[in-house]
């Protein structure tokens, strides 16, 4: 029996007699890792990242429905309605909606409903004032920097105080924060409406319950969404992409059985080989190691170095093309900081994917040789 | 003659780049984690957000589409598709 170390520079002196084919088998593999890593992690991170984030936020949102659609609420009899159903901590009303800026881009206007839970994030807009999101194109104008809004009235323009770095892309990216009274008109709400109710419960797991009893707590109807809805609707909306996954791993796959043909191929043209080794004094256990520290000499790296690009591709800073590439954004897409989950799982199910094949097939033909006559395999024989 | 380096001195620069690339895979896949644990504090900043003004959505897809909100398109406030306000279609 060869010591390890040994066996392990012979088979580094077998990669190096064929250094072209060692380089582009890695690269292959690499590549093939990297596609298929990127994709799961991007899935798991996006999924995460819904989760920890919307978790943050309220348990339940309240609208008010009609024959015609959604239908602005009265803020301060719905959040009293809400409050009035056991298990309901707080309820807040929002005023949001989608309008369109002076340049023609569709963005969210968001009302500063409570200044004083909006001060950890800093100072609320005051009338005719607006914070913008990192993705909001400014009026083209000089002195301050402005920002026109097409409002139900008319068109409003207001003064942008800031500017949100890139790192709020996630949640306000294309959001416009107003004053109350200023989103109110820019909506086409009453002074007393609004857009909708946020609620938050005590117990997260009474979330279907609590629906149910706020449901019947107004008078009129409405559609209550849960937190897990909200998720589990954010989760579905890369789930759709699903047709990007199998553009990749199709590939992928295909690519992954055609390196398994070429080593299985590239293991029966060694038949000669092997039987050499066996004839100088190799036993089948040292041929079959030798395989497979050549085999984990060249897949490993390349195995390690798909599932760090595809790391770096995922979690790496300043991350805009996941969102450019699956939502289309039509200007700046926002930098997505995604939570780094399942990093583990995925770099496991995919090396393994690609490692157990990749080993089998190239040991394939050493394990063939264990009872074959060293000179059979000399004279070309089957193995 | 127990050491490889005596076996086979041919072989120390083919081990040598065997090593090195597994090294620089190593550091790679730390540099990695290192920017993932960095990251965290800018993970912070879209929570507070959420937090601070009620949100129910991410900004995955661009305002106004489907895969933003895909049931809260509100024919009220969605201005975009009031007949006669400027800037409907």
């Amino acid at each position: 029996m060869k010591a390890p170390l040994g066996l392990f520079a012979w088979a580094c002196r077998q990669i190096a007699r064929q250094p072209g084919t060692a380089l582009l088998t890695g690269i292959t593999i690499c590549a093939l890792v990297t596609a298929s890593a990127t994709v799961l992690l991007l899935e798991a991170a996006f999924a995460a990242t819904a989760r920890e984030l919307l978790g943050a936020g309220p348990s339940h949102v309240v609208r008010a429905v009609d024959a015609t659609g959604w239908r602005p609420l009265i803020a301060g009899t719905a959040a009293e309605t809400a409050r009035t159903v056991v298990g309901v901590t707080a309820a807040r009303p929002r005023l949001w909606g989608v309008v369109r800026s002076a340049g023609g881009a569709a963005v969210t206007a968001l009302g500063v409903v409570d200044p004083a839970e909006f001060a950890t994030l800093g100072q609320a807009p005051q009338q005719g004032q607006a914070i913008v999101g990192p993705g909001v194109a400014l009026d083209a104008a000089d002195g301050a920097p402005r920002l026109t809004l097409v409002a139900a009235g008319g068109s409003r323009t207001f003064v942008v105080t800031t500017q949100l770095d890139a790192a709020s892309g996630l949640a306000l990216h294309d959001a416009v924060l107003l004053h109350a009274d200023d989103a109110r008109t820019v909506l086409g709400l009453g002074p007393e409406q609004a857009s909708d109710l946020a609620v938050w419960v005590y117990h997260d797991a009474e979330q279907a319950a609590v629906a149910q009893e706020l449901a019947a707590a107004f008078a009129g109807a409405v559609r209550v969404t849960t937190r897990t809805e909200a998720i589990g609707a954010a989760i579905a909306g890369f789930a759709r992409e699903g047709s990007l996954r199998l553009l990749l791993l199709v590939p992928a796959t295909l690519a992954l059985c055609l390196l398994l043909v070429v080593a299985v191929r590239r293991g029966r043209s060694a038949r000669r080989e092997l039987g050499l080794y066996k004839a100088l004094g190799w036993s089948t256990g040292d041929l079959v190691r030798l395989q497979l520290y050549g085999a984990l000499a060249v897949s490993v790296p390349a195995v390690l170095l798909g599932l760090a690009g595809a790391g770096w591709l995922v979690f790496g800073p300043a991350r805009s093309w996941p969102a450019q590439w699956l939502f289309a954004w039509p200007g700046r897409a926002p930098v997505l900081v995604l939570t780094p989950a399942a990093g583990l799982q995925v770099a496991f199910g995919v090396a393994s994917t690609v490692l157990v094949p990749w080993l089998c097939a190239t040991l394939l033909p050493a394990l063939r040789s264990a009872t074959v006559d060293p000179q059979d395999l000399l004279r070309g024989g089957r193995a | 003659m127990n050491s490889a380096d005596e076996l086979f001195p041919r072989l120390a620069n083919a081990r040598r780049t065997v090593r090195l690339l597994l090294l620089a895979a190593a550091v790679v896949a730390v540099s990695v984690t290192m920017v993932a644990w960095i990251g965290t504090a800018d993970r912070a900043v879209p929570a507070r957000c959420v937090r601070a003004l009620a949100l129910s959505t991410l900004c995955f897809a661009p305002a106004g589409t489907a895969a933003r909100c895909p049931a809260a398109l509100h024919a009220a406030v969605d201005l975009r598709f009031v007949p006669g306000a400027p800037g409907s279609r």
